[in-house]
């Protein structure tokens, strides 16, 4: 009988598994030189600057090559259904603006009375053009086309239509900005919820949503809308579903931000909420 | 090499335009194709340098993006040792 004669000795590596050995721990060294780079220097800041400056004329790019790719599907559009979709958009300008008359109306007498109590209620806001949202990343972001040289600062508070707030401004660039929504996962918000006004803290879910635990003989009701407190509420959003269980002292609130984070085009940063400030 | 030249712009496409999850099957497919496809990585960091902030579950961690990618170019080039892809 034969047997394979094992001429290296025991312990031994090959020049293969030697060479294999060198070009992994040299993988090894750069990626961990990499990393405190990333993590541990102001590089990334420099990094991110200078990856926005050419990605913000990418994005505007392709938000224009859309709006033309809508406005050819548009003329294609058949003409009874655009005259159908027009005369219910008709219909329902109307009856919003019935609506909005008397709310337009106290919000007008609400901002002449801070003023006259000598508490500006809304300092400057400035509009912004969503560059990029949610969807494309993992993060609950969104970018925005305003930056150092529209004035936005970190901190900044962005709203959506006025009264909705949906996130704070967390990177600043020359010409564009990061926007960390409240939604982002884990994310901690003060906020005050139901008509007894109860201060608690609302952790963010994801794409807009949000959760509350509050104790079980708390008076809060579906609809009920949450607001972040301040000289001038925010609302944060309104309350969907309250999960119960027996066996649980708390009940659990999942409510949704009124703004679809998903489908933004224009926001307002609310100049003068920042961290400088 | 044209290949996978056109395969990393339809990454970084993807990564600009659609959603996340379609970078990260062209980077899937970019791995199981090419030897040594480092570019998956690179392209995980560029998610989270133009869309990353640091994430409260992940306790502050701002490279998730990165290491997400990173885990995918180890589990599938282990994988590609594995199984034999003709083009």
């Amino acid at each position: 009988m034969n047997y394979r004669l094992n001429k290296r000795p025991l312990g031994s590596i090959s020049g293969r598994e030697s060479a294999r050995f060198k070009k992994r721990l040299l993988l090894t060294v750069v990626f961990v030189v990499l990393l405190y780079i990333l993590l541990l220097t102001p590089v990334f800041g420099v990094i991110s600057k200078g990856v926005g400056y050419v990605a913000v004329p990418a994005w505007k790019a392709g938000d224009r090559a859309r709006d033309v790719w809508q406005q050819a599907q548009m003329f294609f559009a058949a003409k009874n259904a655009l005259i159908a979709e027009n005369r219910r958009l008709k219909k329902d300008i109307y009856t919003t603006s019935f609506k909005l008359l008397d709310r337009n109306l106290l919000f007008e007498e609400n901002l002449e009375l801070k003023e006259i109590l000598g508490r500006e209620a809304f300092p400057q806001t400035t509009l912004a053009a969503v560059l990029a949202g949610p969807g494309r990343s993992l993060y609950d972001t969104l970018i925005i086309d305003v930056g150092e040289n529209m004035g936005v600062q970190k901190g900044d508070r962005v709203l959506h239509e006025g009264s909705v707030v949906i996130g704070e401004v967390s990177e600043v660039y020359p010409t564009s900005s990061k926007v960390k929504l409240f939604s982002s996962p884990g994310e901690a918000t003060q906020v005050s919820l139901g008509e007894e006004n109860i201060f608690t803290v609302a952790y963010g879910r994801g794409g807009g949503n949000f959760e509350v635990k509050l104790p079980r003989g708390s008076e809060i009701r579906e609809g009920d809308v949450i607001i972040i407190p301040g000289i001038t509420k925010q609302v944060l959003g309104v309350v969907e579903y309250i999960e119960t269980k027996a066996s649980d002292p708390f009940k659990r609130i999942i409510f949704k931000g009124p703004a679809p984070v998903f489908n933004l085009k224009w926001v307002e940063v609310l100049a003068g909420t920042g961290m400088d400030q | 090499m044209v290949l996978r030249i056109f395969l990393d712009l339809a990454i970084i496409f993807s990564i600009l335009y659609l959603n996340w999850w379609i970078a990260a099957l062209f980077a899937i497919g970019g791995i199981l194709i090419f030897r040594n496809f480092y570019e998956a990585v690179a392209l995980g960091l560029l998610i989270d340098i133009l869309y990353g902030a640091p994430a409260a579950e992940f306790f502050g961690f701002r490279f998730v993006s990165t290491a997400i990618f990173a885990i995918l170019f180890v589990g599938v080039s282990r994988l590609r040792e594995n199984i034999r892809i003709k083009l």
